[in-house]
């Protein structure tokens, strides 16, 4: 993805790292960088989250407007991701450079949140035929350290988490349009049911194993990679996507047992993160007042 | 896609017409197969290599009601490159007819093309041999003239017989399968309208999916595998294994195209070499 140049030695330095169990930052192949995780931490948003993991800097703000549900889905919401690769992140992304990567993530988002056990879009029809919420989820990559589609995935799953939407009070049909009141109070309003909601996890094909949480220098060094997206439901795991990338192509063994670390990475990340969360809102109140840190401090 | 912009849109606020007949109150599980076929059956296959002139390798190819026609030009130098690539590239472009399917906006059709071109030239790229093109690309042009389901399987398949048609080095020949998962069914080949069930967007308690995979036949290498709904993992090891199996029946009916295709060339030869003496 971001293009740093490697020659050749480095590249077998890192092969061996992958071959022996302990890569160069001395992780083991299952092993996660560190992460910082921060919400609510953009106040003209909806919802926001901030993760950075170890050199990856994502940044989501959630908002909410009202639409008209599709007339296929009178009874849904929508919900619409956007990134944008900042030229700040590698200067890769100058101009259009950033797009195709763009698009591609924000397709494999939409993708394994297309089931509607993944996330129920019902939940946001606030009169079916008539009026809906629709989220616009806007995902800025500032730095790009390898591994966008996990950074990415978790940082919209805390976004969601944070987004409060306005409760209606009451809607009156006037004719054929339709009259909604929401709540004065901006504490009063509704949050999104957020554990179904599916992540991401790369499993990288460095040599002839995989690893989790590649960084930039592994990815390229690996000619293939599959994403898999999981959600849990009722503590069973189930895939919503499996989305390969890359110039190269897996054995159907390779595949398999990809696809099985990735889960096995997903349950846990999945339940880090709902913890991480929880303890979040715990130690500041739903609502209440906390210090933001941001950036650079 | 190119839009007619001329052509009348209507007024902004309209409801499409088919809202209101019964084509939309279809079930949302699936009983029958509406076209007869047992779960495990292939709808049939129809291909025809070269069948346009301008191009280097050309095929077409039915799959039922799915109809695609792709081209492959003549590698070129690739154009406004800062640096040079040792292998070469592959470019695909897929392009839906005005009239391939119904009741989806243009914005929708042409996000799909993107998306779809991006997972053609995906599955493409570990098939073709590109350190014998240093420096050149190769375009692929692919044209859905008609979408009853299972698209990007039939263009993989089409674009894998175009590149062989064209003379393109490749390491293999490259088929492709998609699976509909509806509750404990899988149906091979869905229709236009069981994607539509399978992708499951209003299914809140079965399982569900669509699954695409494309493979090198000899080398057993995956080159794309891509599923969309929400399975458990037991399926997708069951899947992945039946689609495997399935592809091995494309592959049977390629290689008789690829054969058909040098046979009539030997007799053409022939003829021509017996009118020459």
């Amino acid at each position: 993805m971001a293009n740093i140049l490697l020659s050749d030695a480095e590249k077998t330095f890192i092969l061996h790292g992958v071959e022996e169990d302990f890569r160069c930052d001395g992780r083991t192949r299952r092993d996660y960088r560190p992460m910082e995780l921060e919400t609510g931490i953009v106040s003209h948003a909806s919802g926001s989250a901030r993760l950075r993991l170890a050199n990856t800097d994502i940044l989501v703000g959630i908002k909410t407007e009202i639409d008209v549900p599709s007339p296929y889905n009178i009874d849904k919401g929508k919900i619409e991701f956007f990134i944008d690769c900042s030229a700040n992140a590698t200067p890769e992304f100058e101009g259009r450079g950033g797009e195709e990567l763009a698009q591609e993530i924000s397709d494999t988002l939409a993708k394994s949140y297309q089931s509607g056990q993944a996330f129920d879009l019902r939940k946001l029809c606030i009169l079916p035929g008539q009026q809906c919420w629709k989220l616009y989820v806007d995902i800025l990559i500032l730095e790009c350290g390898g591994n966008l589609f996990d950074a990415v995935s978790l940082a919209v799953k805390a976004a969601l988490f944070n987004t409060k939407i306005p409760r209606v009070t009451a809607a009156l049909m006037d004719g054929g349009n339709v009259d909604l009141s929401l709540s004065d109070d901006p504490y009063d309003c509704n949050r999104i049911e957020i554990n179904q909601i599916p992540i991401l996890v790369t499993v990288c094909k460095i040599g002839d194993s995989c690893v989790v949480d590649p960084s930039a220098e592994e990815e390229q060094c690996s000619a293939a990679s599959v994403v898999v997206g999981v959600s849990q439901r009722d503590n069973k795991s189930f895939l919503t996507n499996i989305h390969m990338c890359g110039v190269g192509s897996f054995h159907q063994e390779t595949l398999e047992s990809s696809v099985e670390l990735g889960l096995s990475a997903a349950e846990k990340l999945d339940e880090e993160l709902l913890i991480a969360l929880k303890l979040e809102e715990e130690r500041f109140g739903k609502y209440g007042k906390k210090e933001i840190f941001g950036f650079l401090r | 896609m190119s839009r007619n912009q001329r052509k009348i849109a209507g007024p902004v606020a309209s409801t499409p017409y088919i809202l209101f007949t019964d084509k939309l109150n279809k079930p949302a599980k699936l009983k029958k197969r509406r076209d007869g076929r047992k779960d495990d059956e292939q709808r049939q296959i129809y291909v025809k290599l070269g069948v346009t002139s301008q191009a280097k390798g050309s095929a077409y190819l039915e799959m039922g009601q799915t109809k695609v026609i792709v081209s492959v030009l003549d590698p070129r130098e690739i154009p406004k490159q800062n640096r040079k690539s040792l292998d070469g590239e592959i470019q695909c472009e897929l392009k839906y007819a005005p009239f391939a399917c119904q009741g989806k906006s243009s914005a929708e059709l042409g996000a799909n093309e993107k998306s779809l071109s991006i997972a053609l030239k995906k599955s493409l790229l570990p098939a073709v041999c590109r350190h014998e093109f240093t420096n050149f690309q190769i375009d692929i042009l692919i044209y859905v003239l008609q979408d009853d389901g299972s698209v990007l399987s039939a263009a993989i398949n089409c674009a894998g017989l175009a590149l062989i048609d064209g003379g393109i080095p490749m390491y293999d020949i490259i088929t492709s399968t998609t699976v509909g998962v509806q509750g404990d069914r899988i149906l091979l080949d869905p229709t236009a309208s069981e994607e539509d069930i399978c992708k499951g967007s209003s299914c809140f308690n079965a399982e569900h999916g669509i699954v695409v995979a494309a493979r090198l036949e000899s080398h057993a290498q995956t080159t794309e595998f891509y599923h969309i709904g929400y399975i458990l993992p037991e399926k997708f090891k069951k899947i992945s294994e039946y689609i495997f199996s399935k592809n091995e029946d494309i592959a049977k009916i390629v290689k008789q195209a690829l054969v058909q295709k040098v046979k009539e060339h030997v007799v053409k030869k022939g003829n021509k070499d017996e009118a020459s003496n």
